[in-house]
């Protein structure tokens, strides 16, 4: 039989399947009843044509499910397979059950375990690996993204009907742990296979087919801008963003008697007498969720077993006390801005003259981008192209292939497990200022510290830079920068720096980059800034986001 | 007299023994996704984030034999011990959460019982956590202890309410 490249084959082929009388050891019937549902409607077959099979798996995988949910998992700086966030499927039951117990469907990579990221991005991005869809109660998925990952889980239940619900779950069924796919890390990710089970019943293309990407917040968006896909959002907040929702919520004094015991760690400050019932409960409770993700990867180190069963004993010593529920102001990815960036800028230099320079970036935000279903102070940004217009010639301005850059803000009285601020770049720019044709290949690495207080986010970076003109150059950067929400609207992000070549003969550089952001749209933003380095340039720029 | 202690005797014997059975962490292969075989540390998160679940770790039938620790609802429940006993020992000293509701989920308890048999597994937690060996348990034990707890408690004082064991 060739129906693996025979379209008709592989139609006879599965009629012959779903209507064989042989049923000992399994039956088509059972494996893709999607195709028997379709194929029944479709010739208008009656029921008593097919064999009577009992499908036990099928029928207990898919009992009492009433509606279907696409949960997205923010995105996650220190995996590259988590970059742009992720998609998975939940299949919310009919019974009173926990929702944890609910069903959800994961699409992802086969990857070893002892796979390093940098193999994992270059086989990933060539479709080296091969990939499929598995399935696990949502319990197991929460402990993974929220207590582990400390990555927030936006749950978006689909507007289907029940015959739709049905047709999911049952091609679903014929996926799981059957089908192969090739796994490519931009196109034929976890967004792209969610978003082809979806659009079975969703009149409407979720995926762009003339894009070379797939982003599972393009997914969300393309759902959420429809007519009416999508009837409620729930949150669930990672312990991470639980721990600090319950710390602001604090008052003065359990603020400080928190902050003393994650200092010294004293049981007494636990039982003090001078607390109320009501306070302790709410200390214990904060407590609790700083030491869950902050252990969360390390349940067996010493320390955090002691502090755990200190807490735990304290507050077993209170009588069972209601503790309210957080209300809670995250908020979603969905109001955040689009993730391609096409921008026109006005550009004027001292020593070159005026030009234009055409900017698209087709994923993801930057820092200056609005900080909604984003991780905050933060670049992911892959094949950014500026092509600029100078005395009557267009060139290449800059394309940067790679620029990942996260200040990990250290706050007073916050624990942060990433202490330091880092960045990744790599592509081609402009060398300089002052010369429109001057271009290098480079890559650059930089890390740091910075520290966040009502003011704003300052920060320190040390970045190091190899050129590729005329031979290899490297310097080093030391720079200093702060990033300010002067409002909603406007965020202005200031860079001084001294850049110092180690083998060249050119001499110190002063690098000045003033940045300004206007405007709290998710379809646009106009920018202003000013730069130094052997010349200065100003530009005013309207970008489109969509 | 002697018919009442007899009677006696034996409950105690039932109910020390209730939980005579198999362990299923050492006996049922949970707790391999936690940790390795050192017990260093979750073997999650390394490489892979979004994880990929083998069918074969999370089919569990659920009409299996309720003496058997390794299928049914005994091993649904040991299994979501283990992924969220962090959770479960916080809650269960608060007496309420998301995680202890759904483990009584399992065991199909009424909801109108949940409320009693969080109070009775929390006492008897209470006395887990007293003890001085308790910060020295590891992670496995620790989950079976719960385990075993909230088996009891079910069997002994709640068995009308839920479907259980």
């Amino acid at each position: 039989m060739d129906g693996a490249k025979n379209a008709k084959s592989e139609l006879l082929g599965t009629i012959k399947e779903l209507l064989s009388p042989d049923t000992k050891n399994g039956h088509a019937i059972c494996d893709f009843p999607a195709r028997k549902n379709w194929l029944q409607n479709q010739l208008d077959m009656p029921n008593n044509v097919f064999p009577v099979v009992e499908c036990k798996d099928y029928e207990i995988w898919r009992n009492n499910v009433r509606s279907i949910s696409l949960v997205f998992a923010d995105g996650y700086l220190e995996n590259p397979a988590s970059l742009y966030g992720h998609l998975l499927l939940k299949f919310n039951s009919e019974s009173q059950q926990s929702f944890l117990l609910d069903k959800s469907v994961n699409f992802g990579a086969k990857v070893p375990d002892d796979e390093n990221p940098l193999r994992y991005i270059l086989k990933g991005i060539s479709g080296l690996y091969s990939s499929k869809f598995s399935t696990a109660e949502f319990y197991k998925n929460t402990r993974i993204y929220k207590e582990l990952e400390q990555r927030d889980l936006w749950e978006y239940k689909l507007n289907l009907t029940e015959q739709e619900v049905s047709i999911v779950q049952d091609h679903t069924w014929e996926l799981l742990n059957k089908a192969d796919f090739d796994y490519f890390f931009f196109k034929e990710n976890c967004a792209y296979r969610i978003a082809e089970l979806l659009e079975i019943v969703i009149d409407k293309p979720l995926n762009n087919k003339s894009l070379p990407w797939a982003l599972p917040i393009d997914i969300v968006n393309r759902l959420h801008d429809g007519n009416g896909f999508l009837t409620s959002l729930k949150y669930h907040p990672s312990r991470e963003t639980l721990f600090l929702e319950k710390y602001k919520l604090l008052n003065n004094s359990q603020k400080i008697i928190v902050d003393d015991f994650i200092e010294v760690q004293d049981v007494l400050l636990l039982n003090s007498e001078n607390l109320s019932n009501g306070d302790k409960s709410k200390i214990y409770d904060t407590l609790f969720s700083y030491y869950s993700f902050l252990y969360a990867k390390n349940l067996e180190d010493l320390k955090y077993k002691s502090i755990n069963r200190s807490i735990l004993k304290a507050q077993l010593k209170l009588p069972e006390i209601k503790i309210p529920k957080i209300q809670h102001k995250k908020i979603p990815p969905h109001i955040g801005q689009k993730t391609t960036l096409s921008q026109f800028r006005l550009v004027h230099n001292k020593k070159i003259g005026d030009g234009i320079v055409l900017r698209v970036r087709p994923v993801y935000y930057d820092k200056l981008s609005l900080g909604v279903g984003r991780l905050p102070y933060s670049t992911v940004s892959m094949f950014d192209l500026n092509v600029a217009y100078f005395n009557r010639r267009f060139r290449l301005h800059s394309l940067d292939l790679v620029n990942i850059e996260t200040l990990n803000p250290n706050r007073k009285h916050i624990p942060n497990l990433h202490p330091y601020a880092w960045k990744v770049r790599l592509g081609v720019e402009q060398m300089h200022n002052n010369c429109f044709p001057c271009k290098t290949i480079f890559s650059e690495m930089g890390v740091g510290k910075s520290y966040l207080n009502s003011m704003g986010l300052f920060y320190f970076m040390i970045e190091g830079r190899v050129e590729s003109n005329t031979g290899s150059q490297f310097s080093v950067t030391p720079k200093f920068g702060s990033i300010i929400k002067l409002s909603s609207a406007w965020v202005s992000i200031l860079d001084i720096g001294n850049k110092h070549y180690l083998n060249a003969n050119d001499k110190d550089i002063m690098v000045f980059q003033w940045n300004n952001r206007f405007g709290y749209s998710r379809d646009w933003d106009i920018q202003f800034s000013v730069s130094s380095e052997k010349a200065i340039e100003s530009r005013l720029s309207v970008g489109l986001y969509w | 007299m002697k018919l009442f202690y007899s009677f006696t005797i034996l409950t105690i014997l039932y109910t020390s023994n209730a939980f005579a059975g198999a362990n299923p962490w050492t006996q049922c292969g949970i707790g391999a996704m936690i940790f390795n075989s050192d017990g260093e540390g979750s073997t999650v998160g390394a490489a892979i984030s979004n994880i990929i679940w083998d069918l074969g770790t999370t089919a569990v039938s659920s009409n299996g034999s309720s003496q058997d620790n390794c299928s049914g609802i005994n091993k649904s429940a040991a299994l979501f011990i283990d992924n969220t006993y962090p959770q479960l020992a916080q809650e269960t000293a608060q007496a309420q959460g998301e995680n202890i509701v759904a483990l009584l989920d399992i065991y199909q308890c009424s909801p109108s019982s949940h409320q009693s048999i969080i109070h009775s597994i929390r006492n008897n937690f209470s006395d887990t956590v007293a003890k001085s060996d308790y910060q020295d348990l590891g992670y496995n034990e620790k989950a079976y202890s719960y385990y075993k707890n909230v088996n009891q408690v079910i069997t002994t004082e709640f068995s009308s309410q839920c479907n259980a064991i």
